[in-house]
This record gives C-alpha cells, sequence and structure tokens, in this order.
C-alpha cells in the first residue's frame, strides 16, 4: 500500500466519523427540543380547557353564592332547626315559594334546576316534572347533596351522574341557606357538563386521542367517544401520584406507551382533573419524521462514504480477507474436529467401560457351571441338578453372546471393527463349520447339507469373522426350521470375482414387506408380546457391517412360504 | 503334562478364586494378587512360569504393571498373558503387545480353553528353550 493510499483511508475514516458525529448530535438535539415544545403545546391546550371549565363551575358557585346572600335567605327564614329526614317532593307545593324560584331560574339562564330543602323536609323545585312530585323521601342523590351542603362552609359539588330523564352527565351544587347558626334550608342548583364536553371536543381533534374529565375519587365526568375503555380504579390510583399543579406523564394506556398530559384544578369542595391521552407515538410524529430523515442522510452518508472507500481498497484487501475468513473458519472447524474426537474418545471410553463390567461377572459364572458340570471335579451332581446348571450355562452364554454383538453393533457404527485377513483354505474351512455344527443339529434332528462347489479355492479374508456370519445365520435358520424335518444348507459358489455363500432353510420363510427391514437394527420378523423366537435384532445388522466391511454384499431370498436363504459375497481379491 | 507355576492377578476375587481353585484341580501351581502393586511384587520377587494379567484394576492397573517392568526387563514381558472384558480399547492392548507381552485372552474365557492354551504356551517354551 503506498502513501496516497494510506492518506485516502485516513481521509475517508475522518469523514465518516465527523459526519456521523455531527448529524447523531444535532439529531438527538432537535428530538429533545422539539419533544419539548410539543409537551408545552399541548399543555397550554389543557390549560386553557381547564381553565374555561374551571371558569363555568365558578360562575355558578358565585351566583349560587350571591343568591343564597340576598334572595333566598329573606324569603325562606326559620327558625327550627332543619329535619334531616327528607320528606320529598310534594304534591302541592306553596305557591309562593315555588314561584320565588321561578324568578330566580328566569334571571339566571345559565342554573339548569334550582331546587329548595326546607328545614321540615320539604323539597320544592322550580320546575317539577311530574315523575319528581313525591319524591321518595330517601332519595339518594337529594341526600347526598343535603348532607354535603350540611357539612359545607361554601358550596358542595357532587359526584357526575347521569339524570334520570335526559340521560345527561351533570354534577349537583348545592349550599346551606343560614340564619346565624341555624341552618333553614338547603339550596341547590344542577350543572349539565354536555356544553363542556362539546368545548373540549372542538378544541382536540387530533387522530387517537382521548381526554378524560375526572374528580379526584377518579370518578369520571367527561371524556370522548367511547367511555368503555375507562378504568375508575386504575385512574384513582393514578391520580393519587399525580402533581396537583399539573404535568405530564408517559405511561402505558390500553396496551401503548402514551402521552398523559394532565391539568388539576379546584372547584368547589374538590380537586378535578382533565386529562390528554395520545399515543407517544402519536404524539411525536413531528419528530419521528425528523428522525427519520436524519437517519436516512446519516446512512445515506455513510454507505456513499464507505463505499467510496471500499471500491478504493477493494482490490487490496479481498485477499486479505479471504485469507482471514479462511483462517477462521479453519479454526472453528478444527475446534469443532476435536470437540468431535473428544465426544468419539469419551464414548469409546465407556463403552469399554460398561463391557469390562458386564462381562467380568460371566467368568466365575461360567467358570463355576464348567466345574459343577464336569464328573469328578468337585464332586458329582444328579441327573435334575444337572440340568438346572446347564439351564443356567445356556443363559449366560446368551448372555455373553448378547454382550458382544452389542459391542459389535457399536464397533462398525465407529468403524473401529478389527479385522485380521489372511488366507483362508475354503475345503478347510467349510468342513470345519460343518463339523462344529453337526452336533447341535443332530440333537435337533436338523439335517446339515454342504454343498462346497468351491473346491480348492482360497480366499484372502477374515475367517474368525465369516465364521460369526455363518454362525448368525445357522443360528437364525435353527431358529426358524419345522422340529420336525428340518434342514439347513450351507453352500459356496463362485460367481465371476467373488465366492457366494449361502445358508438355506426349509423353515416358515420371510414375506417380501419384511425381508427389506431384516437388516436394520434390533428388527425383529415377529415383535408381538408371545413371540416364540428370541434374539435382539443385531444379528443380521452385524453380518451385513461385516461382509460390507469385507467387500461384499448380504442379501435374503424367500417367497413367504418355503423356506428363506440368505446369500453373502466377498471378493476373491481384495481391493 | 507339566506342572506350572502360574500367578494370577486380578481385582476380582471370584475371578483369581475360580481360576486358581480350577488350575489347582489341574495339577497347577497357583498364586493369587488382587490389586496391581501387590501382583507387581511377587512378579519382580518370585520366578513364575506364566502371569495372567487382568488389564483394568483399579490404582495400578495391568497397563501400569506392564510398563513398569518394561522399563527393567523386557524378556520378563513373555511371560505375561493379558485378559480383558474390555474389547472396545484395544488399542491400548495393541501397545502392550508390541512392548513383548505374549498375548490376550478375552473374558469370559472357557477354563477348559484356558488350560489347553497355557499348555500351548509351555509347550512352545520348552520348545524354544531346547
Amino acid at each position: 500500500m503506498d502513501n496516497s493510499q494510506k492518506q485516502i483511508i485516513v481521509i475517508t475514516l475522518f469523514l465518516i466519523i465527523g459526519v456521523s458525529t455531527s448529524i447523531a448530535y444535532f439529531n438527538w438535539q432537535i428530538s429533545e427540543d422539539q419533544k419539548k415544545l410539543i409537551i408545552n403545546h399541548k399543555q397550554n391546550r389543557v390549560n386553557i380547557l381547564q381553565a374555561s371549565i374551571h371558569e363555568r363551575f365558578s360562575s355558578h358557585i358565585k351566583i349560587i353564592e350571591e343568591t343564597l346572600l340576598h334572595s333566598i335567605h329573606t324569603k325562606f327564614s326559620e327558625t327550627d332547626k332543619i329535619n334531616p329526614e327528607l320528606n320529598g317532593v310534594p304534591e302541592f307545593m306553596e305557591i309562593d315559594q315555588r314561584q320565588e324560584l321561578r324568578n330566580l331560574l328566569e334571571s339566571n339562564p345559565r342554573f339548569e334546576s334550582i331546587g329548595l330543602f326546607l328545614p321540615n323536609g320539604d323539597i320544592y323545585l322550580a320546575e317539577p316534572f311530574l315523575s319528581q312530585l313525591n319524591l321518595p323521601q330517601k332519595n339518594y342523590a337529594f341526600r347526598d347533596w343535603y348532607v354535603g351542603a350540611i357539612n359545607t362552609a361554601g358550596v358542595y359539588v357532587s359526584e357526575p351522574y347521569e339524570t334520570h330523564y335526559t340521560n345527561e352527565k351533570t354534577i349537583a351544587l348545592s349550599a346551606a341557606i343560614r340564619d346565624g347558626e341555624n341552618i333553614v334550608g338547603i339550596f341547590h342548583t344542577t350543572l349539565q357538563l354536555d356544553f363542556l364536553r362539546k368545548l373540549i371536543d372542538v378544541q382536540i381533534q387530533e387522530p387517537e386521542t382521548m381526554w378524560y374529565f375526572v374528580d379526584e375519587n377518579g370518578k369520571i365526568g367527561m371524556a370522548r367517544g367511547d367511555q368503555t375503555e375507562y378504568d375508575e380504579a386504575f385512574f384513582s390510583k393514578l391520580i393519587h401520584s399525580l402533581d396537583s399543579d399539573g404535568g405530564y406523564l408517559q405511561e402505558e394506556f390500553f396496551g401503548k406507551e402514551q402521552l398523559v398530559v394532565y391539568e388539576a384544578s379546584e372547584l368547589g369542595t374538590k380537586d378535578w382533573f382533565l386529562f390528554l391521552i395520545q399515543p407517544s407515538k402519536q404524539a411525536f410524529t413531528p419528530i419521528v419524521a425528523a428522525q427519520y430523515l436524519t437517519q436516512s442522510l446519516l446512512i445515506v452518508s455513510i454507505v456513499v462514504i464507505s463505499g467510496f472507500g471500499y471500491i478504493v481498497f477493494w482490490q487490496n484487501t479481498k485477499n486479505i480477507t479471504i485469507r482471514k475468513q479462511l483462517e477462521k473458519s479453519n479454526q472453528k472447524l478444527s475446534l469443532m474436529l476435536e470437540k468431535s474426537h473428544e465426544v468419539d474418545r469419551e464414548k469409546e471410553e465407556f463403552s469399554a467401560m460398561i463391557t469390562h463390567e458386564l462381562k467380568t461377572p460371566l467368568v466365575p459364572i461360567l467358570g463355576h457351571i464348567k466345574m459343577l458340570s464336569k464328573k469328578d471335579m468337585i464332586g458329582n451332581l444328579n441327573e435334575e441338578q444337572l440340568d438346572s446348571v446347564q439351564v443356567i450355562e445356556r443363559n449366560a452364554k446368551r448372555l455373553e453372546k448378547l454382550i458382544n454383538d452389542i459391542m459389535d453393533a457399536r464397533k462398525l457404527d465407529i468403524d473401529k471393527m478389527k479385522f485380521d485377513i489372511d488366507d483362508v483354505v475354503l475345503d478347510e474351512f467349510l468342513a470345519n463349520l460343518k463339523s462344529n455344527y453337526q452336533e447341535v443339529l443332530n440333537k435337533k434332528h436338523i439335517k446339515f447339507v454342504l454343498d462346497n462347489q468351491v473346491k480348492g479355492m482360497t480366499l484372502n479374508t477374515d475367517a474368525d469373522r465369516i465364521r460369526q456370519v455363518f454362525g448368525n445365520l445357522i443360528s437364525n435358520a435353527i431358529k426358524f426350521v419345522p422340529s420336525d424335518g428340518g434342514k439347513i444348507t450351507v453352500g459356496a459358489t463362485k460367481k465371476e470375482d467373488f465366492i457366494q455363500f449361502y445358508v438355506k432353510d426349509n423353515g416358515i420363510g420371510i414375506s417380501k414387506d419384511k425381508q427389506s427391514h431384516l437388516f436394520q437394527k434390533f428388527y425383529q420378523v415377529d415383535t408381538t408380546h408371545t413371540r416364540k423366537i428370541q434374539g435382539t435384532g443385531l444379528g443380521l445388522v452385524i453380518c451385513k457391517g461385516i461382509i460390507e466391511k469385507l467387500g461384499g454384499s448380504i442379501w435374503v431370498e424367500s417367497d413367504g412360504k418355503n423356506g428363506s436363504t440368505f446369500f453373502f459375497t466377498l471378493p476373491i481379491k481384495r481391493a | 503334562m507339566c506342572i506350572m507355576k502360574i500367578l494370577i492377578v486380578d481385582d476380582n476375587k471370584d475371578i483369581t478364586d475360580l481360576i486358581s481353585k480350577y488350575l489347582n484341580l489341574n495339577d497347577h501351581e497357583c498364586h493369587v494378587a488382587n490389586d496391581g502393586r501387590n501382583g507387581l511384587n511377587l512378579i519382580e520377587s518370585q520366578n513364575h512360569d506364566v502371569v495372567l494379567l487382568d488389564v483394568s484394576m483399579p490404582e495400578f492397573s495391568g497397563i501400569d504393571i506392564v510398563n513398569t517392568i518394561a522399563k527393567k526387563d523386557k524378556s520378563a514381558l513373555r511371560k505375561i498373558i493379558l485378559f480383558t472384558a474390555s474389547s472396545v480399547a484395544s488399542s491400548e492392548i495393541d501397545k502392550l503387545l508390541g512392548l513383548g507381552v505374549h498375548s490376550c485372552l478375552k473374558k469370559p474365557m472357557d477354563p477348559d480353553e484356558l488350560i489347553s492354551y497355557l499348555k500351548t504356551f509351555e509347550e512352545k517354551n520348552i520348545a524354544l528353550q531346547q
């Protein structure tokens, strides 16, 4: 690499770092500022709305206070203590008092209704509807206002409720008419909140934005649109953690992160809160857009500059990169290989240990069996005892064969089976085979036929392993031939460059569909629980493994009725 | 048949008991060691015609014994016949055979086959000496 190339690298790096840093800083600055601006803007709007609500309430409270001072007080003064049990609205209200209320309503059009509770418990309303006549004594809404007014020096403000005749959200305001220490009556009026609701809705028309007007107990007064998502308990809890001066917070509502701007104010005897809730993503849309723009600029700049740098040095770095990648891959592969070898080693050690532990007890078992069975060695057993010892011997040998089979299958799996290759004179080999099995087969009345068509030939192979294969095939044949008239033929014939051996029986045969599974591990032709033939299902797998390792192949032929013939071939000349 | 002086080294007492009994019944003279260190002491201190040595033993194994002897007198390994039940770790066995150990038998061996194996072993030794 020459000096000019080095200079270009340095310049490119500086450019990338410089541009990235400045854009990131710029981006961050804009975000914070815009965020503040947006929150302020929203807070201002909420402030204005809250102020107009406050103004509306206050004017009502003011009117009530003035009314109490100037008119009602003189008209209804009585010296009796007020009756805490309300009588309700009498059917025939006193005309004077009713007229007084009407006048009051007319002179103050902002009053939606006016009522008066007298010390005797009668309730007078300016415009009683028929349904209001004879209101029950214990009308709980009236009682709340009544009790609220008695207990409050100023004007009592009720919780929002829906009137049963208009179904509109309403707040009741009530105040006590006092004569010195005595309360001579309760004056009350109501304020429909619908007017305020329309005012707020007109002011806030952003999408996905909700607003709530809530009293200090979390009770909803007004809200935008559908109020079914409103959770009174949640808001009640939230309100207790809020600052009474108003503010904002970001909180998860309705499954989204939301920006919540709120304003609190004292109306009558209570604190009230106006909440403006908007998904944060939505609220900060202008910022997000700005961020996207700056981020896109950043990415484009980096891509362009990097691309330039990359093209300049591509040629030089290409070879280095490939070499490094290759080295890295090689390292990874070596590690993996080492690990796999380690696992293999561990498996091998484990197998050796298991074999040792399983086989060791067989030494004394088989040895003592031998001593017990031999005449005049350590005393003689009677016939019945000898039979028992033979059962033990047969089963111990079965166990030994099973362990050997499992280990052979494992060795074939991990390619660790050893072969001792030597010249095998086939005449001798086959004759020995016959003599080895003759006795056992005679005992079982099975006819053994040797069909040797390879006289005088020699095969370069592992005689012990081939004996093992024949052993497995002949043992299988013995299991399947009929108890009366059983016949096993072992033969060998030359087929081009191979010697083809076979073991044929006149047993029950193997159906075509089962033949393809025969050389699979643990496969049994008869898998029922009541199967008569014992075995691990490994014998043929081992045969196949051995034959294939010695360069041959193995298969079965059977029509499923008249016995079966297992063939295997071995090359005359080993590769 | 010649009477042989045989040392059996195996940590499994059932096995040493059986083999020694069987060999005694066949008129051989048997000595037994049930751990590797004791086995090595007997090999070094007494002159046996043949040593039947188990490969896997705790603490001081047959492999350790062979390696120790190999450092002093390789020719002494000629009278050692290993026996092992584990068949997979054959690479270790190959190493021991490479050092000069006579042979390796696999457990469980037929006691009669062992007797005839020892007979052949002794006959070959006598032939070599002559």
